[in-house]
């Protein structure tokens, strides 16, 4: 008997047994880190032609800014203008995705909370979407740090063309540091806003800093004070021509230096 | 969609059943297939023989409980089919590297010729499986049944790869002794 063998025998393992191996590695997310990460949205706008492509440039940081009476906001706001990438240098996939999207524009129902500009298919590791995107630039990041399974967002219009695309993949490292990192591109039928944004309903402060990695490229750290929860963050962000990288991390006061470690870490790949 | 929908649209002869799953399976299934074969044409062949596979033999198979492991099953029996057919320099690093890892396991000189020994033997590993803790089997299974590289399971799984290693070399010796102790090769 060869090992050959014996790898052909391990077929008959139980499914119960290879779906859980198959599984991604879980761990319980804090409330507060989700809350954080979910304040995290990517909004674009077509502004600050001064700065240039290739920059991210502070637009404006915002403390306890208070719209109504019953709300306020802190956060931050940063100008970007990335190229837009033509629709063919996407994989045939993620272009037929758009009907997928068209289909759920026919199909929604004002009632539902689900967007139909949407489609959002989840993966076990950040490579897998990279090969579905199929983008040759798009590039993945590694990090010390526990790779907890990546989801593809694309959005697109009622006729299904697909308007933009993001990459995102779930990190933990350390005792409780959650991190999020994100690529995303917009196609060439993209003719909406292209800020980076992050807003959160508690009074807190951001602070923004323009920062060279050692490889000597620009990007912008964000960081703000903790949250109510205890937790702080810390992000980066960064525009490689048609794609703009970002990384979110959320963690305790004590795990600030694994935190920002990481983020050194994930700027020197670009 | 979830599993068992898109095994009721298989049962009710719905080909949309086959668009459904490689939109939730494709890359997936065809990233095992990739790792086995290393050429990504192979990949492509052993992910669309699972969807065809799946299409003829549900019904009357309703799997919709391990409906990824019953894919993946297929693809991955079609992918090492593939590389046993070549010869071993074109059989691919990764399933030489694994089966070398395996022999060490191996108690005696035993062929195992048939499906009919290969299920016994099936059975005899599932036991093995059943007495590991989870963490180990699940280790075990993403190198020798997924096939994955030492350096992919440590990131998954947030060790570091002299430990994946420790654990897959325990794991063998374990894996050893049970089969001689099932009596598997004497």
């Amino acid at each position: 008997m060869t090992g050959m063998e014996l790898l052909l025998a391990l077929d008959h393992a139980d499914p119960a047994y290879v779906q859980q191996a198959g599984e991604p590695v879980r761990r319980p997310w804090r409330k507060r880190a989700l809350l954080l990460a979910a304040c995290l949205c990517l909004t674009m706008a077509a502004a600050a032609l001064a700065a240039g492509p290739g920059r991210i440039w502070l637009k404006e940081v915002f403390s306890g800014r208070r719209l109504a009476p019953d709300y306020m906001e802190s956060g931050f706001l940063l100008g970007t203008e990335p190229e837009r990438v033509p629709l063919s240098l996407l994989s045939r996939r993620v272009r037929d995705a758009g009907e997928i999207i068209a289909g759920q524009y026919r199909d929604y129902s004002p009632l539902s909370s689900k967007a139909p500009c949407q489609y959002s298919p989840e993966f076990t590791t950040q490579q897998e979407v990279l090969d579905y995107v199929g983008y040759a630039p798009l590039r993945g990041v590694e990090l010390d740090a526990r790779e907890e399974g990546s989801t593809l967002i694309l959005r697109g219009d009622e006729a299904g063309t697909i308007l933009s695309v993001t990459v995102c993949t779930r990190w933990k490292a350390g005792q409780d540091v959650r991190g999020e990192t994100r690529a995303k591109l917009y196609t060439e039928k993209y003719d909406g806003e292209t800020d980076i944004g992050s807003i959160t309903t508690e009074k807190i402060r951001f602070q923004t800093e323009e920062k060279t990695s050692a490889s000597g490229r620009t990007y912008v750290e964000v960081s703000s004070e903790p949250l109510a929860s205890g937790y702080e963050a810390l992000e980066g962000y960064l525009l490689d021509g048609s794609v703009i990288y970002g990384i979110n991390l959320a963690f305790q006061g004590e795990e600030r230096d694994t935190a920002q470690q990481l983020l050194e870490q994930w700027a020197e790949q670009f | 969609m979830e599993d068992r929908d898109i095994v009721a649209l298989y049962l009710r002869r719905d080909e949309t059943a086959v668009k459904y799953t490689a939109e939730k399976y494709g890359s997936r299934l065809r990233s095992l297939a990739l790792g086995i074969t290393g050429d990504s044409q192979s990949a492509e062949e052993c992910e669309n023989d699972a969807y065809l596979a799946a299409w003829n033999s549900i019904p009357p198979k309703h799997p919709q409980d391990y409906f990824f492991p019953f894919l993946a099953r297929i693809v991955r029996n079609q992918a090492l089919n593939l590389c046993r057919g070549r010869d071993t320099q074109k059989r691919g690093a990764r399933v030489e590297e694994l089966s070398r890892e395996l022999e060490q396991c191996l108690p005696g000189d035993v062929s195992v010729e048939s499906e009919l020994d290969r299920r016994e033997l099936g059975r005899m590993l599932n036991g093995f499986l059943a007495g590991l803790p989870e963490d180990k089997r699940r280790v075990f299974l993403r190198r020798y049944w997924y096939m994955e590289p030492v350096g992919d399971i440590a990131r998954r799984f947030g060790y570091s790869q002299s430990k994946v290693k420790s654990m897959l070399a325990r794991c063998r010796t374990q894996l050893r002794a049970y089969l001689e102790q099932e009596g598997y090769g004497l």
